[in-house]
């Protein structure tokens, strides 16, 4: 069922009929190091286990393998891929809701922000 | 590992927090000079009628901010301040600095040509808003999300304080509009709790006085052992980049969008979060203890299978 954790250095996936830019071949290691703070953050050791932290990040790469695979079958029928095709796909769970819902609004304020301080830019260069 | 991470990303977090309380003083500043007629405002300070100009003085814990008229040889104050703190606390007479000091000799350190290292003192209106448009850009260059601070916080410690103080002058000076007083001194407060929890209350969690309320008692009550590991949930985060990598080769398509990277990160950090948490309550029942082993893992992830919280393949994957 799940890939034993303990495994070579590089993987290759059965390639699917979708060609893509990168090689097939996933280096493992990609996410670890954030991934120690974060099991850290979550209740684990403050060092886990390097078996458990490659288990936990060969879940995640599946889990959103699946997640964008199943984002696409539902934006294929709109056109293109975009973010609420994700947001659908989360919707019965409502703590990854809200919790995207307040990422996103948190990164248009600083959007906001990050213009607002071009605008000042400016206005200065026309004052002086 | 526990020993590094806890020393520096406690020193890191607390400049990330006020780098980020920092950084939305300002927004909040443009704001509501945005809310103004901002020309007219700006106007105002650099070109004032009589000819003068605005300079700040600080003597010891009292700080001033004056138009300085030199036809008439006065001044007229515009905004004042003193911090109080304890000089005899003897936390403070070991560590904690003054900030204005800790600013002055930072900038010390900092590149010769930042605009803000010549004039702490007296500076003139016309820096003003270039210091604050300058700090302010390059902080939030780094920044795009609250979280993402983490990372380049890590990796560029140095600069940030840099550009931490030049926020320090500038915030002095942008202070005069907002009045925003009680954020600066934070800086002097002496307990690392009393700062954290302070300057944490102030977080947009939703604007609600009650939630503050409770995070503030909650985090007050933290031992050393806790606050790490809260630090390091508030703080870690997947790489953008390699999500972005991953989906590029997942989808095979180029076009994918910041908000996506940013929604499947956070999607993503919460489902490790399940795991995790899942597979404690396993170990708990086993009463197992330590750090988690694979088989809790592959437990907790049976269960969350069974649960639903887990995508199932459509086409079953038959080649690993």
């Amino acid at each position: 069922m799940s890939n034993p954790s303990a495994g070579a250095s590089s993987k290759s996936k059965v390639g699917s009929s979708q060609p893509s830019e990168t090689s097939f071949k996933r280096k493992r290691g990609v996410f670890q190091k954030d991934l120690q703070h974060m099991m850290y953050g979550f209740g684990d050791d403050p060092n886990p286990l390097p078996e458990t932290v490659a288990l936990v990040e060969d879940i995640v790469v599946e889990y959103v393998t699946d997640m964008a695979h199943k984002a696409q079958d539902i934006g294929s029928k709109r056109g293109k891929l975009s973010v609420d095709d994700f947001l659908y796909l989360i919707r019965k769970d409502l703590p990854k809701l809200n919790r995207c819902t307040e990422l996103l609004s948190m990164q248009e304020e600083l959007k906001q922000a990050r213009k607002a301080f071009e605008v000042d830019e400016e206005k200065l260069g026309t004052l002086e | 590992m526990k020993s590094i991470v806890s020393n520096t990303l406690t020193q890191e977090f607390r400049n990330y927090n006020r780098l980020y309380f920092l950084v939305k003083d300002l927004l909040d500043f443009i704001r509501k000079i945005y809310s103004r007629n901002p020309v007219n405002d700006l106007k105002k300070c650099l070109a004032d009628e009589k000819a003068r100009y605005q300079f700040v003085i600080r003597a010891g814990t009292d700080t001033e901010v004056l138009w300085n008229d030199g036809r008439q040889s006065k001044t007229e104050p515009v905004y004042k301040r003193s911090i109080e703190f304890d000089q005899n606390h003897p936390k403070r007479m070991k560590q904690s600095k003054d900030p204005f000091e800790a600013a002055l000799e930072e900038q010390e350190e900092s590149p010769p040509n930042s605009p803000v290292g010549e004039d702490e003192l007296n500076s003139q209106t016309p820096n003003e808003p270039q210091n604050q448009t300058n700090g302010g850009h390059n902080l939030l260059v780094d920044d795009d999300d609250y979280d993402e601070i983490g990372p380049n916080v890590k990796n560029s410690s140095h600069p940030s304080s840099t550009s931490t103080c030049k926020l320090h002058s500038t915030i002095v000076n942008a202070n005069v509009a907002t009045g925003a007083t009680t954020k600066n001194k934070e800086y002097d407060d002496d307990e690392e709790e009393e700062n954290m929890e302070v300057e944490l209350s102030k977080f947009p969690s939703s604007a609600d006085p009650t939630k503050m309320a409770k995070m503030q008692a909650i985090l007050s009550q933290f031992t050393e052992d806790q606050m790490s590991r809260y630090e390091s949930f508030r703080r870690s985060a997947l790489q953008r980049s390699n999500m972005r990598r991953l989906l590029v080769s997942i989808t095979g398509s180029q076009k994918i969008s910041l908000p996506m990277t940013i929604v499947v990160c956070g999607i993503a950090k919460m489902f490790v979060g399940e795991l995790v948490e899942k597979a404690r309550i396993v170990m708990t029942e086993r009463k197992e203890s330590g750090p988690i082993r694979p088989c809790h893992i592959r437990e907790a992830y049976r269960r969350l299978k069974i649960e639903g919280k887990v995508p199932k393949r459509s086409v079953q994957r038959l080649f690993r």
